[in-house]
């Protein structure tokens, strides 16, 4: 049984993250339709967000989150502006987010320099089923069950939500229905950058963080979103699961090694066989 | 004046000016070509953080010894490209060091991949090469007629700490959890050999690799704790290191003892704060050890970069200064001649000792055991140096 509990536990733990940081990626997909490669670099400045204020005010890492979530937010405001212009042009608007993406992490390299950082917090184990977890990870799931709850009832329940809705469905029909495109665009484009930013906080805690950190996640939220269908946040979060399910089986019955593989294995395998992820509702 | 003295007076005011004129050339030539050294150095990427201890060493030493007059009354200079922590990148940057920019010497790139990478350029283009950073010796398996190392011998980094697991901590198993680079993978071939040779009873219970890119360290550390490994060994650069501490902790996984690679970096400490405690590491170098000039590089080094040195920068120094020795004492810039002092002289550094076989490969130098205590260094191993009793991991028992 320890054979299942141990990385079923270990799954859930590490995807409910990876769904964190992929649902800010599947939200800018699915409304701008455009791939953000720029959103890696959201989640490293959300972790020196936290890092800093962490510094700067002896402020409790996890009271750092909503502070980061707004500066984060804000980042993405302004990034949207320069790249909405191109945005409607698929290939410019993915170069655009490329050159964005290192000029952010190179700029990063200046003010941060090079060094790793984490703050040695919830580090200590505690025990599930007989299994010994991170105390961290309670933390993880928490934000991203919160996190996520929080961002279904606003898409759902809120007038904004409804419009991010509905120009991610038919950008024409709900112009005409009144809905400022515009506006919706600049909303997702900072929630996505946001959501992202809390995952750099709690990678902060849980991992280490550092100014060329985002593309190596980039590749989780290419997978995680691909899984789940692209642009499909759900998708996202249910694809941040298997592949931290994936992740841990890996490691657990093979290797580490092996368990990578298998992940990227299934962005190809995905692509070919059923390319609208998992719930058949991507975009693609 | 007469016609004829007129003439004497020209060609003397000639003369004369042409010697000034010459003169000054002369010294211009010599103040404007300068001996230039040229090395690519990751200041981004992966290995930004680490490459960093490389890149301010150099700096420093060239700095000093530009200030103290040059070599052979010339200045030096450094040419430094970014490799991007990518081999092949490293690859085309040497080539472009060696063939269009025509540096007289080369240093190696920090890591054991770029430097074995980069190598044989340098063996093609028969230029006299430091390798500061780089372990592995598989480098150095090959007769190589122009590169030397100045790490010591991926065999070296455990074997101190084994020896004090084993006899002083009673240690009866061993894990292995590193990551899959040249140099771990070599540093841990390496000592599983010393442990079957010197410790035959003592067990190996777990060698896991992972990748660059491992997402969860815990998976890995509760397997070292289903064992019961009674010490760990490995981790990875930096980074991965941090990493399988913490994850060590996280998982409730308390054994005798753990060891690993980069420990002595000042943020290993500080990212990790009290779960740093009582954490094993293997170093070249510490503050205040007996080696010559060792007090004035840690007092430089922290005037010129407001940083704290660690070995790797002790390394880096001590390899730029092995090179300004070698051109001092060959008094030329005789490539061959420069090649042979590196590979034929034994000597003593900031870093420690010095000494080469037939291949390039280091066989003088030996590494230290360091542990954490109340958030500073103590060396433990070797015996001689020890400056604190052992402590258990995390204050236990």
């Amino acid at each position: 049984m320890e054979m299942i509990i141990d990385p079923l536990l270990r799954g859930i733990a590490l995807g409910s993250l990876f769904a964190l940081i992929a649902s800010g990626f599947a939200l800018i997909l699915g409304v701008m339709k455009i791939i953000n490669l720029v959103q890696g670099e959201f989640l490293m400045l959300g972790g020196y967000a936290s890092y800093y204020l962490i510094l700067w005010s002896d402020m409790n890492p996890i009271l750092t989150i909503p502070i980061v979530i707004v500066v984060i937010f804000a980042v993405g405001i302004l990034t949207e502006q320069v790249i909405d212009p191109v945005a409607a042009n698929e290939s410019a608007g993915v170069l655009l987010t490329f050159g964005l993406a290192a000029f952010i992490r190179n700029l990063s390299l200046i003010f941060f320099t090079a060094n790793y950082r984490t703050v040695p917090y919830l580090v200590d184990s505690f025990s599930i089923l007989g299994v010994n977890l991170p105390r961290y990870t309670i933390l993880n799931f928490a934000v991203t069950a919160v996190v996520m709850a929080a961002l279904f009832m606003f898409l759902k329940a809120t007038a904004w939500g409804k419009g991010i809705r509905a120009i991610s469905q038919n950008v024409n029909l709900a112009q005409v229905c009144g809905i400022e495109a515009r506006k919706m665009r600049l909303l997702s484009y900072g929630l996505g950058a946001g959501l992202s930013g809390i995952g750099g906080a709690l990678l902060l805690i849980s991992r280490n963080i550092h100014p060329q950190m985002g593309p190596g996640y980039l590749g989780i939220m290419f997978a995680v979103v691909i899984l789940g269908g692209l642009g499909d946040i759900v998708g996202a979060c249910v694809g941040g699961i298997i592949i931290g399910l994936i992740i841990a089986f890996g490691e657990f019955f093979f290797s580490s090694t092996t368990a990578l593989a298998i992940v990227y294995l299934l962005v190809p395998v995905m692509l070919l066989v059923r390319p609208r992820g998992l719930f058949n509702r991507g975009e693609l | 004046m007469s016609d004829t003295f007129k003439k004497i007076f020209a060609v003397i005011l000639i003369l004369i000016s042409i010697s000034l004129f010459t003169g000054e050339s002369y010294a211009q030539s010599k103040e404007a070509k300068p001996i230039v050294f040229g090395a690519a150095i990751s200041q981004t990427g992966g290995f930004a953080r680490g490459a960093r201890s490389e890149l301010h060493s150099f700096i420093l030493a060239s700095e000093q010894i530009n200030q103290s007059g040059g070599l052979l009354g010339r200045p030096i200079k450094l040419i430094i490209y970014d490799d991007q922590s990518k081999e092949n990148i490293a690859v085309s940057l040497y080539r472009k060091l060696i063939y269009e920019d025509k540096v007289d010497f080369v240093l190696s790139p920090f890591g054991s991949g770029p430097t074995a990478a980069v190598t044989p350029i340098v063996e093609q283009a028969q230029i006299p090469c430091i390798a500061p950073m780089a372990s592995d010796p598989r480098i150095w398996e090959v007769k190589r007629e122009w590169t030397v190392q100045i790490l010591a011998n991926s065999k070296e980094y455990f074997r101190e700490g084994i020896d004090l697991v084993v006899n002083e901590l009673g240690v009866k198993t061993i894990g292995f959890i590193y990551l899959d680079s040249a140099m771990q993978v070599s540093i841990v071939k390496e000592t599983s050999k010393y442990l079957t040779e010197k410790y035959p009873h003592v067990k190996t219970v777990l060698d896991a690799r992972f990748p660059i890119g491992q997402e969860d360290y815990t998976s890995l550390l509760a397997k070292a704790n289903a064992v019961k490994a009674d010490a760990l060994f490995g981790g990875g650069y930096l980074p991965q290191s941090m990493e399988v501490v913490k994850a060590a902790k996280s998982v409730g996984y308390t054994p005798k003892a753990i060891e690993v690679v980069f420990g002595p970096d000042p943020l290993f400490g500080e990212g990790l704060g009290k779960n740093a405690e009582g954490v094993l590491s293997t170093s070249g170098w510490e503050v205040g050890l007996p080696t010559p000039g060792s007090d004035q590089f840690a007092k430089a080094y922290r005037q010129r970069w407001n940083e704290e040195p660690y070995y790797d920068m002790a390394a880096c120094y001590a390899a730029f200064n092995l090179f300004a020795e070698a051109i001092r004492k060959v008094g030329s810039l005789d490539k061959k001649a420069i090649r042979d002092y590196l590979f034929k002289v034994k000597t003593n550094t900031v870093y420690g000792e010095y000494g080469v076989n037939e291949n390039g490969g280091q066989i003088a130098k030996k590494m230290l055991t360091i542990q954490w205590q109340g958030g500073k260094k103590q060396i433990l191993m070797p015996k001689t140096l020890r400056s604190a009793s052992p402590l258990p991991l995390w204050g236990g028992k």
